[in-house]
């Protein structure tokens, strides 16, 4: 191969392998609803699809964009009664996106946070229980800022700043659209 | 005989500062989305990554130049915000001239007919970047580097030198649209010391580039790139002790001297990355050049700089 085909050839080849991710999955959906609800029966699906209006109302509240209209919920039961919402949702990493779970309590608090799938060579330190803990007990209208209520992790800044988005912009949803 | 010995001079000046467009492709502190732009981020602390920069410069005054500028690089992150580096440079030449003004070229390949092939180990680069603002929380992002460079082989003719440069870079970087769209501008001065038979150079150069950068789709980047370089020198003749007489010297830090030439560059850039690995390539052509005693042509300059720049770097996590 001569060094003009070999310049050519480098880009086309990574770009046709660059198909399925090498993802470090954490959860599947299964094992997440288990997780942060381990005392549900069962599960009711409450996925919506957000109006224009919708999306610029979660906009304006949570302070971020809003990319996608479809947001995957449900709601989690146990005999007694209503346990809680959970959803599932990703956030942009570095290169690939990040999946990842938010559980709120019935008052619409926050009950827990799991990371799904991690694909970035660096930042799966937002993993840590310790870094996930602080968003315990948020709702929708409380501030929720990178180092102020939440402690950024050095080196892993872009999925810490993006997971704090994200939990406020499902907040908000939860608060304006379900 | 005085116009002779202005045009030794001269020739020594244009050999020595075509090596310093060696210097240009400095070693990268972090996952570049350009070939030579660079970005504020540095990497974490503990982490190691390995890199390869290969940067084809083509084409002179006539087609026949082929100048292929290798960096072999690893950097480590110290702490988070800190990042050492150190590199090899490797030159290797393949041109051949039909023009004898097109100096010192045409003279180092043997004249009419002559080539000049060959690869060469070129110099040694070290240097440390520090993050002082993040990109992905801060109003801006920004980063300085300091890197010392050493130079033992002119990349153009692989004659000897003795050459050591001092650089300092800034670093700014601002995302936008959830940081899937990065711009960055990279201003950078270098401080040079070169010696080469009879003539010693102090010289002060810029390089400015620019780039901007869209994430497409998952792993990929497409975006442009700009480049300004110069430099501003007059070389001293160590027989006569004499500076070139149409030349102001630069007296560093930074009392700049004559321009001798400058030139700018624009290309499309793009960039891919898995997780442990991760590539860019480019192709940067030149827009404008000049110099007062550069060989120009048509507004560019085609004999210190080239028409296109063609750049693929490969990095490699460990």
């Amino acid at each position: 191969m001569d060094r003009r085909s070999f310049i050519v050839a480098l880009p086309a080849g990574l770009f046709l392998s660059s198909g399925p991710a090498h993802a470090t999955m954490y959860f599947t959906g299964d094992a997440v609803k288990k997780a942060l609800f381990p005392g549900a029966t069962r599960f009711v699906d409450r996925t919506v699809t957000l109006s224009k209006e919708q999306m610029k109302a979660i906009a304006k509240a949570a302070g971020t964009r809003v990319t996608s209209a479809k947001v995957t919920a449900l709601d989690a039961f146990s005999a007694s009664g209503k346990l809680g919402t959970l959803f599932i949702d990703k956030v942009y990493g570095k290169h690939e996106f990040i999946t990842y779970a938010v559980a709120l309590d019935a008052g619409g608090g926050v009950r827990g946070i799991e990371i799904m799938d991690y694909r970035e060579s660096y930042g799966d330190q937002i993993r840590l229980p310790k870094w996930r803990a602080q968003f315990a007990g948020k709702r929708s209208g409380q501030a929720l800022r990178i180092d102020k209520e939440i402690k950024n992790i050095s080196g892993a800044t872009l999925s810490c700043v993006h997971i704090t988005e994200g939990v406020r912009r499902l907040l908000a949803t939860y608060a304006l659209a379900l | 005989m005085m116009k002779a010995k202005t045009l030794k001079i001269r020739r020594y000046a244009v050999l020595a500062s075509i090596s310093m467009l060696a210097l240009p492709t400095v070693a990268h502190a972090d996952e570049s989305l350009w070939i030579y732009t660079k970005g504020a981020e540095t990497l974490p602390k503990g982490e190691t990554e390995v890199k390869a920069n290969l940067i084809s410069r083509r084409g002179k005054a006539d087609s026949g130049y082929v100048f292929n500028d290798l960096r072999l690089e690893v950097e480590r992150g110290i702490t988070n915000r800190l990042t050492v580096y150190g590199e090899v440079a490797i030159f290797n030449h393949d041109y051949a001239t039909t023009n004898p003004d097109l100096q010192p070229f045409f003279d180092t390949q043997g004249g009419v007919g002559g080539q000049f092939r060959k690869t060469q180990i070129g110099g040694l680069d070290a240097g440390i970047k520090y993050n002082v603002l993040s990109p992905y929380k801060d109003p801006i992002g920004l980063a300085v580097s300091l890197e010392w460079d050493h130079r033992f082989k002119y990349r153009l003719d692989g004659s000897e030198i003795n050459q050591d440069a001092v650089e300092l870079q800034l670093h700014f970087q601002k995302n936008f649209l959830n940081n899937q769209l990065v711009l960055a501008f990279s201003p950078k001065i270098e401080w040079e010391d070169r010696k080469s038979p009879g003539i010693i150079e102090k010289e002060i150069a810029l390089d400015i580039t620019a780039g901007v950068s869209y994430r497409v789709a998952p792993k990929w980047y497409v975006g442009g790139e700009f480049r300004h370089q110069s430099d501003y020198l007059s070389p001293l003749d160590t027989v006569t002790g004499e500076y070139d007489p149409n030349l102001k010297p630069s007296k560093l830090p930074f009392k700049f001297g004559s321009q001798y030439q400058n030139g700018n560059y624009l290309g499309p850039t793009v960039h891919f990355a898995e997780k442990k690995f991760w590539a860019t390539a480019g192709a940067l052509w030149q827009i404008s050049g000049g110099g007062e005693f550069a060989f120009n042509r048509n507004g560019k300059n085609v004999d210190e700089h080239e028409k296109v720049h063609i750049g693929l770097t490969v990095g490699l996590e460990l």
